[in-house]
């Protein structure tokens, strides 16, 4: 009779999930808050007490100045460029002068 | 509460956190997901909720009495007034208006004076998803596919957050077994569940909405405004959108439920490499088709009693499953279409000489694919006269010029490529993925995890607009 390898344990299961989620989470708190910035800005002014507004700011200028926002940022822009991309105007015929 | 939003990442983080908290005291596992799930649905409206919780209950009821019966006829009869009550609570809150509203204009046409009581009912999201979950479950225990179950596993069954208000449709016989034992969590579920979250948020947040927004919705909106390459790329386009919007959704489905031990049957299985239409419906909307095939195609015949039969059979059902998407007739009219094209394939596979050669198979995928967008734009439009106009617009362009195109930017042209490029994958590529990702430490797949979420977050739109299926 063989052993299931740890991997295929189910406690072992739970408790690597349990991890994967929690690094994820943190990490995501670390590089994502404006993504909460954006959460807190959807919602009417009494919905949202201003402590936690503030809190959400704060925590975006602390991780923006150690630069743990700039991936995203990075990203957003190429995004922004991609959206904005067109296709190229088709030569113009020859003959023909531009007003 | 939506999938890809943060108030649901939340909610599901703290109710990961309890139900693996109480380990092995399986009653309290389910009420913690039951609550759960009542929460996530009274997020909409909790007067939802007291429906949901009327529809299970009765469900139940109707179970034990069928359970309890020794009589046939007595069980026959418990059986009809189960599904009849059952599609009470759909028809009062879907269809009401839709066939009040048929028989005043009918009325009216004839010169007849009525004054019929029209109601402003407000639609439960996913009403359509848990009425037929709730008579499946009746069918089979009545026909003993299914055991009777405890209340709570009933309630649980037709109210689960998971698949509660979009699918996949999920059968007592499936889940209530599962209900039964403690559920167990290896890293090959959990895997697998991860990558099906993360590849769902992709498909909905950033193919699906930036389609939806950039090309289809203003496409649809007024076609009268766009040359017929746009209208085509509309087409395309929505075929792309509603693939990756409403498997996104099944996919985020199946994920969670299996982060919380429970596994849900897949639903869908590449839908655009299917090569017939009755191919296409053993792909797209899984748990649908087979429901319809179940406890409507069979019970009526079936493919019994000769090629008519078969096909007046195929055809009921499909019209059946298009109104069943809503009280429209552009529904009617694109269930009628896959009816009508599924009795000619079953025709011509029963009168094509067999000495014929059989065509290439992308020809078939090629048809199969541009019928299923033909139906796309009747299921889109928001009447039959628009999607007249939509095709007319995309026939008489054809012959007048394409005109311009400012919609059909190299983005969208790219989204939706890659969206119709996911059925060239390889099948089952996903499992092959999860089964790498298992064996490494979960640090480094926490931290793949982060940069992929973090990734799809930053191409999402600002907010999420709601699953295309949640109107059903």
């Amino acid at each position: 009779m063989t052993t299931p390898p740890a991997a295929d344990k189910p406690r072992s299961g739970v408790a690597w999930t349990s991890t994967v989620i929690a690094v994820a989470a943190l990490l995501l708190l670390l590089t994502n808050a404006a993504s909460l910035k954006g959460w807190i800005a959807q919602h009417p002014p009494d919905a949202a007490p201003a402590e936690a507004r503030a809190a959400v700011d704060g925590w975006w200028d602390i991780t923006s100045s150690l630069g743990l926002t700039a991936p995203r940022a990075s990203v957003e822009r190429l995004w922004r460029g991609a959206q904005a991309l067109t296709w190229p105007a088709p030569p113009s015929k020859p003959g023909r002068t531009q007003r | 509460m939506l999938f890809p939003t943060l108030v649901f990442g939340l909610f599901f983080l703290v109710l990961f956190a309890l139900t693996w908290a109480v380990g092995g005291r399986n009653e309290w596992r389910k009420l913690i997901i039951l609550v759960g799930s009542w929460i996530f649905y009274g997020a909409w409206d909790w007067r939802f909720v007291l429906l949901l919780m009327v529809s299970a209950w009765l469900n139940f009821a109707a179970a034990s009495l069928i359970d309890a019966s020794a009589s046939p006829r007595l069980r026959r009869a418990i059986l009809a007034i189960g599904v009849c009550a059952n599609l009470t609570i759909l028809i009062m809150f879907k269809y009401y208006g839709f066939f009040v509203g048929q028989a005043a204009q009918a009325l009216a046409a004839l010169h007849i004076p009525a004054d019929l009581p029209l109601l402003q009912v407000i639609l439960p999201v996913g009403v359509s998803f848990f009425t037929f979950q709730g008579m499946s479950y009746l069918i089979d225990v009545s026909r003993g596919r299914c055991a009777r179950a405890s209340l709570l596993d009933v309630t649980l069954l037709m109210s689960f957050f998971a698949h509660l208000v979009a699918g996949p449709i999920v059968r007592g016989a499936d889940l209530i077994p599962q209900f039964a034992a403690t559920p167990r969590m290896d890293r090959r579920m959990a895997s697998e569940g991860l990558l099906l979250i993360v590849w769902g948020l992709f498909k909905k947040t950033v193919i699906a909405s930036q389609l939806a927004t950039n090309l289809v919705d203003p496409v649809f909106q007024d076609p009268s405004r766009h040359g017929a390459l746009e209208l085509a790329a509309g087409a395309y386009g929505y075929a792309a959108q509603i693939y990756c919007d409403f498997s996104a959704y099944s996919d985020m489905a199946i994920g969670l439920a299996a982060l919380l031990g429970y596994r849900f049957p897949r639903n869908f299985d590449q839908p655009y490499r299917a090569a017939s239409l009755q191919d296409f419906w053993r792909r797209w909307h899984i748990s649908l088709s087979s429901w319809l095939r179940d406890y409507l195609y069979i019970p009526l015949g079936g493919g019994r009693g000769g090629l008519a039969m078969a096909c007046r059979n195929s055809m009921i059902t499909m019209l059946i499953g298009g109104l069943w998407h809503g009280a429209s007739w552009t529904f009617v009219i694109w269930g009628g279409l896959h009816g009508t094209v599924l009795c000619l394939e079953r025709v011509w596979r029963a009168v094509k000489p067999k000495a014929w050669p059989s065509l290439p198979g992308w020809v078939g995928v090629v048809v199969t694919f541009h019928i299923v967008c033909l139906g796309w734009i009747f299921f889109r439009a928001p009447t039959f006269a628009d999607a007249i106009a939509y095709l007319g617009g995309l026939a008489g362009g054809l012959t007048a010029g394409l005109g311009a195109v400012p919609l059909v930017t190299p983005l969208n042209a790219a989204l939706i490529v890659v969206g119709l490029a996911i059925h060239g994958l390889p099948p089952r590529l996903l499992e092959s993925w999860a089964a790498r990702v298992r064996a490494l430490p979960a640090p480094a797949v926490g931290l793949g995890l982060a940069a992929c979420i973090l990734l799809v977050d930053s191409l999402r739109p600002d907010g999420v607009a709601p699953f295309i299926y949640f109107q059903f």
